[in-house]
């Protein structure tokens, strides 16, 4: 069943130099407990859209300017793009249905409080258990998320805890409602690698545990290859291809796709890296067509036009004018 | 030429806050010798707090290690880094780059890039200044940046434009050495790709000799002839890139190459994962400081530090583990 379903979702940026299209109509869905990932260098928007959906954007500069967010929250579905970011709606949704850890999870915990004190502060929020019993629970989430001693490691600062436990405290505040969905924004990209492997396999044990679904945003194809069922590429604010965490590697269609892997270097390459050609425009000198075509080999005059999702099958979709003999459709 | 030697480091120590007689403190580098060939690249691996920064800025002469010996070799012959003046160092310091992961960080923000990439020419007075210009712009030129790039500011150019023109201001001087700490970890993959393949290329037309500090694993194979397994400032195992992938002698470079994420083929991967943390340095060392984290530890592990020294089944690879000779390594994968 459709956990999430976004729909030609526009997020605008008022910027001093005018209006930023962080988020250029993007559609996709996510299912019920499944992982999905989201790849794309830096400036992509594949965090503006995870804020878009959990109504973070910043105050004053961020906007919704079109498009749907259904989302079948527990009490029913939805449109989150209708609701007022601050109001009681969005406040429940962000507590209990969706969850979400961020890549530094120093910036997100507060320094002056305990851990304990602050995983209770997030039980609290939502249910109408007892101090004493949010605080047994923080323990039980605590423990569940690999962090020994728990009942002695909750009354200590955030200081006194390393980076991977600091993420594994995180997603235990995350886990403290019960989330249908988790959203991950980079979480392993500050930490070292065997860290990263401890985090992505706690990661999947609990969403299995939990039937939860989780929508990871990175940088690193790798990381998805690891844990994902499908994968979303994103290049300046829009969806360039959509496909499985096993095509991605095996049958990239965009020329973003390919590129990205081109420049990938992996165990046992040696090959020489072929990187893209030029850097990602900077957000005030978006292309008018196809937002990749100055950096693409494979560029010809129609790409000055936005070309349309082509869908190659159930699974794979792309948006590039090198398939337009596929069947135009939406992903 | 490649058989050349240019570094030869023995026994380097050092401790942060050590006392007067160089105890105590906090040991950031224990006993750490390997040598470094003309046009070769050396990569230093491990985790964060591993010590594999602060090697590369012993070399540089940056921290004042406790003990042992850096012995560079140059035309103007051999000399022994560790025992230097300032000013005894300076002309050697041409010939000892250092290229720094956040380019944001290492370049002024108020100074114009043909500044910037001129300075280290202005400190060690090489050059007329009309000489000082035309080598700034062919350098500029060389790393992808156009000759217009002479007149803009950090904050004009990208991060890989940045990391570009760091490259440029440390090959002024013409350095032998060059010291990469990290260079291309706060890159986007395709900006990665082209960084790498630069610093390849500038190391076949110049004869470079690269230190290479770096987390990433997919990043070392692609680099390296050489590498060094570092954990807690002790080397666990030093090999050649081909071997060392390959058939990793040391438990905890199996751990690194097993906790790589890959893709696991339309299946789930039941994968093995290394558990614990690396732990802090200052803790009292007894025995191999891996033994805590270690599948294969025994008692002799937790009482007595390996040494490092030639595998039996590899000598070319050298490895600090009491049960190197015993492990087959090659395809198991660590336990959770």
């Amino acid at each position: 069943m459709t956990l999430l379903s976004v729909q030609g979702l526009h997020t605008h940026y008022h910027v001093e130099q005018g209006t930023l299209r962080a988020v250029d109509d993007v559609s996709f869905e996510i299912a019920e407990g499944e992982t999905v990932g989201v790849v794309g260098e830096s400036g992509c928007g594949k965090s503006v859209t995870a804020r878009s959906i959990m109504g973070l954007l910043p105050r004053r500069i961020g906007e919704i300017a079109a498009g749907e967010i259904r989302f079948a929250a527990r009490g029913g579905t939805l449109d989150l793009a209708q609701q007022d970011p601050l109001g009681p709606v969005m406040r429940d949704i962000r507590g209990n249905d969706i969850g979400m850890i961020f890549q530094e999870p120093m910036t997100s915990l507060n320094p002056v409080y305990t851990i304990g004190a602050q995983i209770v502060e997030a039980i609290r929020l939502h249910s109408d258990l007892s101090k004493a019993d949010a605080w047994a629970k923080a323990e039980q989430l605590l423990e569940r998320v690999g962090i020994n001693e728990p009942a002695r490691r909750a009354k200590q600062y955030p200081h006194a805890f390393s980076g991977g436990m600091r993420q594994r405290a995180m997603i235990a505040m995350a886990l403290s409602s019960d989330p249908r969905l988790l959203i991950a924004d980079e979480p392993t990209t500050a930490v070292d690698v065997t860290v990263e492997a401890q985090i992505l396999a706690l990661l999947e044990e609990l969403k299995r545990e939990r039937n939860m679904a989780l929508m990871l945003i990175t940088h690193d194809l790798n990381v998805v290859g690891e844990i994902a069922d499908r994968v979303i590429v994103m290049y300046l604010g829009r969806v360039v291809e959509t496909t499985t965490a096993a095509r991605v590697f095996d049958d990239p269609k965009h020329p973003y796709t390919r590129g990205l892997l081109a420049s990938l270097p992996s165990l046992g390459r040696r090959t020489r890296l072929t990187p893209i050609e030029g850097t990602v425009p900077g957000p005030h000198q978006r292309p008018a067509g196809c937002p990749f075509a100055p950096r693409c080999a494979q560029a010809t005059e129609k790409c000055n036009t936005q070309p349309p999702t082509f869908r190659i099958d159930a699974e794979t979709s792309v948006a590039c004018w090198l398939y337009d003999d596929a069947e135009a459709g939406h992903a | 030429m490649r058989d050349e030697q240019i570094l030869d480091v023995t026994d380097l120590t050092l401790r942060f806050g050590a006392d007067k007689s160089g105890q105590g403190g906090l040991l950031a580098v224990n006993n750490v010798s390997f040598g470094l060939n003309r046009q070769e690249t050396l990569s230093i691996v491990g985790e964060s707090g591993s010590g594999k920064t602060t090697i590369g800025r012993c070399i540089a002469r940056l921290y004042e290690p406790n003990a042992g010996q850096i012995t560079f070799r140059s035309e103007g012959g051999e000399v022994d880094l560790t025992h230097m003046s300032k000013a005894e160092l300076r002309p050697i310091r041409q010939q000892i780059q250092m290229l720094f992961q956040d380019p944001n960080a290492s370049l002024n923000s108020r100074m114009r890039i043909g500044d910037l990439v001129a300075e280290p020419l202005n400190i060690h007075r090489i050059g007329t200044p009309a000489e000082r210009r035309d080598r700034v712009v062919s350098l500029l030129e060389r790393v992808g940046l156009g000759a217009d790039t002479v007149n803009r500011y950090p904050h004009q150019l990208s991060g890989g434009q940045r990391q570009r023109v760091g490259i440029a201001r440390a090959l002024t001087v013409s350095p032998r050495l060059l010291i990469c700490d990290e260079p291309v970890s706060a890159l986007d993959v395709s900006v990665q790709a082209q960084v790498l393949n630069l610093l390849r290329d500038l190391q076949d037309e110049m004869g470079l000799s690269y230190i290479f500090v770096s987390h990433d694993l997919g990043v070392v194979d692609y680099i390296s002839d050489r590498v060094m397994v570092l954990y807690l400032g002790t080397i666990m195992e030093l090999a050649t890139r081909d071997d060392l992938f390959a058939a990793p002698a040391h438990p905890y470079t199996r751990a690194l190459l097993d906790a790589m994420p890959s893709r696991r083929d339309g299946r789930h991967r039941k994968r093995k994962v290394l558990t614990g943390e690396i732990a802090g340095p200052t803790l009292k060392r007894q025995g191999c400081v891996f033994a805590g984290r270690c599948p294969h530890a025994t008692d002799l592990c937790q009482r007595e530090a390996p040494v490092l020294r030639p595998w039996a089944r590899n000598p070319a690879t050298s490895v600090a583990c009491h049960h190197a000779d015993a492990l087959d390594l090659s395809t198991e994968e660590t336990t959770i």
